[in-house]
């Protein structure tokens, strides 16, 4: 994983871009002075740790590191993983229950919910501090607007604040942001420490920044507005630079497949659409997800509509996953060869599991049942495709494409414009830079 | 194959209010909707207009007449041929009501009405009316076009044979679902703030569900048409089996309705539209629901209660009125509010006493102080 040549004695300073995705993470180095992609690599998660890849990576380059970019996309995840609850919310009394009726959402702050009381007196904050340690809380979000010295009261007692703005105040929008600045601000701390660990490592003083909406960088990500980040913005001003202007741009990717529309001005977050401060592309996640399992539907037949796990255990092929996933039965072994070690024993233990959860007894039927699969999720990704693109010119980019590109031949599109990887880091920074 | 059959009403989800496909003998084949009230509005246009029309490949026919099948004259029913496919789609308007006693003021009654043949606009429709219901028929176009293709494509998949064999599974998969439902029979009475009362029995058997409305009232204000009723009945017992993908020829004739000649629930022609619309839907509607969820099946988002959300605060009293009390009470617990008219999704009032709104409006919250004595109006979004 790590690079084994030798740095360009010419590179005065390097930028390194870091992508932190689902269950993928991407390293971009550049030169900060021509732009030239130095370096560029991705690993998963569960196969490579963190800390030490990145050291390999940024060893040879350590005294010559300008800066970091950060991006994320770890929100999604949390969302999936039902984490991020050491939030509470302080609501205008009166109206806590309008959070029921709108946050229907796995990760939102219903473990606690204060209610903002008729006088801030001694008792309240007593008894508002005795739940908030029962629950483990660490942040709270204030949906009204407390006086200093409560703040102040929290504060010393560990807790960070997230305040409303006053023109906030009774506005729904502002209370889905503060949720979800409160509910991002432990992992981006987190992820924060982690790179800043590396870089101590390797004792470099470089400052790390956060990518923000509106492509600048902060040293924190304050100001979110919705659980896909920057990355998505970037890809879609990329496409339309470089690839096709104004068509809908469909991400085929191991990490994901989705869909990247045109900018809106809404984004959709856990509680419900916020409002961006900078239109953003919408993004639409396919039903149907590479790691996607198998459920029998109300007609007693096997078809891909089970959980999507991720890669937390994973396909089969990665070594830990037991249930057969959509990239097991649908993917050519040569193409997931390109991007995972894949294990010898791989086929057997799939032809197990599959026997054993759909009950077959005969290899036959066990081939002719994997035949079957693997033409359904392929044509019912086609299938998502078509419903979802709204131009008859469509861009594909990702792994994925070319097994998915032989399904949309008769589809009617007038073009299709194909890639069969992603645009790196650096090809994105060419098209939108971003500096301190 | 399943699969191509349910998602052909993707084409028009979200876009629409009801979508139906049916093959040329008027059977369903697959069916979708926002809300109860127009979930067979457009299998009922279909099978209204094909008695005087054969459909050929490429005609347009739109109707609106709640007779036909259309729900109110306020939107309109649109359906077409491609292939051997019938499409048909109910699309509702924007534009307000106003509580009126006559169908004519919501809008103009359209008898099925040939638009298009063979994909050519028909000569004999008069420019003016062309434009009148332009507003419906722009989104709409891009959208068959994309299902033309999409039949295209999927050819293969929706020959007559798959199609059969749909029927048949789906036949075999409701009949396990009615099977499992844990209750075989369910009664409910009651009356509304008008004065009605509505009498319900539903019966669960393998063999399907019967429902029986025998002993419902007579109307005194409200009165529904009957194509309505029929509809709301059997999405309500769809969404509480939750069985829209099993709903269609195979499955259609396990639901059996029996309805009392003279109630407040079989009108063709209904007295009082608006009311009746904003009152009496809303009640069959929470009731039937109430009655279902007995049943201890999932029963989420249920469309009477979906969106917005306002609060009147009734101070001295202290006593409220909720979104929710609204549509599944209304006339129990909110005395101190009198209705004067209704708007799609909204209405107007009065109050005896001074009050407290709190609405939420494009996500912000409104607060506002109501004054007695005056007209109020609250739009739900």
């Amino acid at each position: 994983m790590g690079s084994r040549y030798m740095t360009d004695p010419l590179t005065k300073s390097v930028r390194l871009f870091l992508h932190r995705g689902v269950s993928f993470c991407d390293a971009t180095l550049i030169d900060s002075e021509s732009g030239k992609n130095l370096h560029s690599s991705r690993w998963l998660y569960s196969k490579h740790k963190f800390k030490s890849t990145l050291e390999s990576i940024l060893k040879p380059y350590s005294e010559k590191l300008q800066d970091v970019t950060l991006l994320d996309e770890f929100a999604d995840r949390l969302s999936g993983l039902r984490m991020g609850g050491s939030v509470a919310a302080v609501f205008p009394s009166g109206l806590e229950q309008l959070t029921s009726r709108y946050q229907k959402s796995p990760i939102h702050s219903e473990s606690v919910i204060l209610i903002q009381p008729l006088e801030w007196n001694e008792t309240w904050l007593n008894e508002s501090l005795e739940a908030l340690k029962k629950h483990a809380i660490k942040r709270l979000a204030w949906q009204c607007l407390p006086p200093k010295f409560v703040e102040e009261f929290f504060e010393a007692q560990g807790f960070e604040n997230f305040l409303i703005s006053v023109e906030g105040l009774y506005s729904i929008l502002h209370w889905r942001r503060n949720l979800l600045n409160a509910s991002c601000s432990g992992p981006v701390t987190e992820i924060t420490e982690e790179v800043q660990s590396v870089l101590t490592n390797l004792q470099s003083q470089s400052p790390i920044h956060w990518l923000d909406e509106d492509f600048t960088l902060k040293t924190k990500t304050e100001n979110r507005y919705g659980l896909t980040s920057t990355w998505t913005h970037l890809v879609y001003l990329w496409a339309n630079a470089k690839v096709a202007k104004n068509s809908d741009l469909f991400i085929l990717d191991w990490d994901g497949c989705y869909k990247i529309g045109a900018p809106k001005k809404t984004r959709w977050t856990p509680w419900g659409e916020v409002i961006a401060p900078i239109p953003s592309p919408e993004i639409t996640l396919f039903n149907l997800q590479p790691t996607q399992t198998l459920e029998k539907n109300q007609f007693d037949q096997w078809q891909w509509i089970g959980k999507s796990d991720q890669f937390e255990p994973g396909p089969i092929f990665l070594g830990r996953g037991l249930k057969p996933t959509l990239v097991d039965l649908a993917i050519s072994p040569e193409l997931i060869a390109t991007q995972f070690e894949v294990k010898g024993t791989f086929g057997d233990k799939l032809n197990r599991q599959l026997s054993s959860q759909m009950g077959f007894k005969h290899q036959e039927d066990i081939e002719n049942a994997k035949k079957t699969l693997k033409t359904q999720a392929l044509s019912l990704w086609a299938d998502e495709i078509f419903h979802l693109s709204n131009t008859t010119e469509i861009c594909l980019i990702g792994p994925f494409v070319e097994e998915i590109l032989s399904q949309l031949k008769t589809a009617g599109f007038n073009k299709v414009h194909t890639r069969s990887d992603l645009p790196t880091l650096a090809e994105l920074y060419e098209v939108q830079k971003w500096s301190v | 194959m399943v699969s191509v059959i349910q998602n052909l009403n993707l084409i028009f989800k979200g876009s629409v209010q009801s979508s139906a496909f049916l093959d040329l003998q008027g059977q369903i084949i697959s069916i979708q909707s926002l809300s109860a009230q127009s979930f067979l509005s457009p299998v009922q246009a279909v099978r209204f207009a094909l008695t005087y029309f054969p459909m050929k490949s490429g005609d347009w026919i739109a109707l609106n007449d709640p007779h036909s099948g259309g729900v109110t004259p306020h939107g309109l029913n649109v359906m077409g041929r491609i292939d051997h496919l019938i499409w048909s789609v109910r699309l509702e308007s924007s534009m307000p009501w106003t509580l009126d006693e006559k169908w004519e003021s919501m809008g103009h009654k359209i008898p099925p009405l040939p638009l298009k043949l063979q994909s050519k606009w028909n000569p004999q429709i008069p420019k003016v009316f062309l434009e009148r219901i332009q507003h419906f028929l722009n989104p709409l176009e891009p959208l068959v076009e994309k299902l033309e293709r999409y039949i295209r494509w999927k050819k293969s998949e929706l020959n007559e044979e798959s199609l059969n064999e749909h029927f048949r599974l789906s036949s075999l998969a409701m009949k396990s679902v009615l099977k499992e439902t844990p209750w075989t029979e369910f009664q409910h009475k009651a009356r509304s703030r008008t004065g009605e009362t509505l009498s319900a029995k539903i019966n669960f058997s393998e063999k399907g569900a019967l429902i029986d409305l025998s002993g419902t009232s007579q109307s005194l204000k409200l009165e529904i048409s009957e194509k309505v009723v029929d509809s709301i009945l059997v999405y309500s017992l769809n969404k509480s089996l939750n069985s829209f993908n099993l709903y269609n020829k195979g499955t259609e004739n396990l639901f059996q309705i029996t309805k009392p000649r003279q109630s407040w629930l079989s009108h063709n022609e209904p007295k009082f539209p608006a009311q009746s619309h904003f009152i009496g839907l809303p009640f069959l509607e929470s009731h039937l629901k109430q009655m279902l969820l007995k049943m201890k099946k999932p029963v989420e988002d249920w469309p009477c209660s979906k969106d917005g959300w306002f609060q009147i605060r009734n101070l001295k009293k202290d006593k409220l009125l909720n979104y929710d009390d609204f549509f599944n009470s209304w006339g129990q617990s909110c005395d101190f509010i009198k209705l004067v008219g209704t708007k799609p999704l909204g209405f107007t009032f009065e109050l005896q006493e001074e009050c407290e709104l709190i609405k939420v409006h494009s996500g912000v919250m409104i607060q506002q102080t109501l004054t007695p004595n005056q007209v109020w109006e609250i739009s739900l979004f």
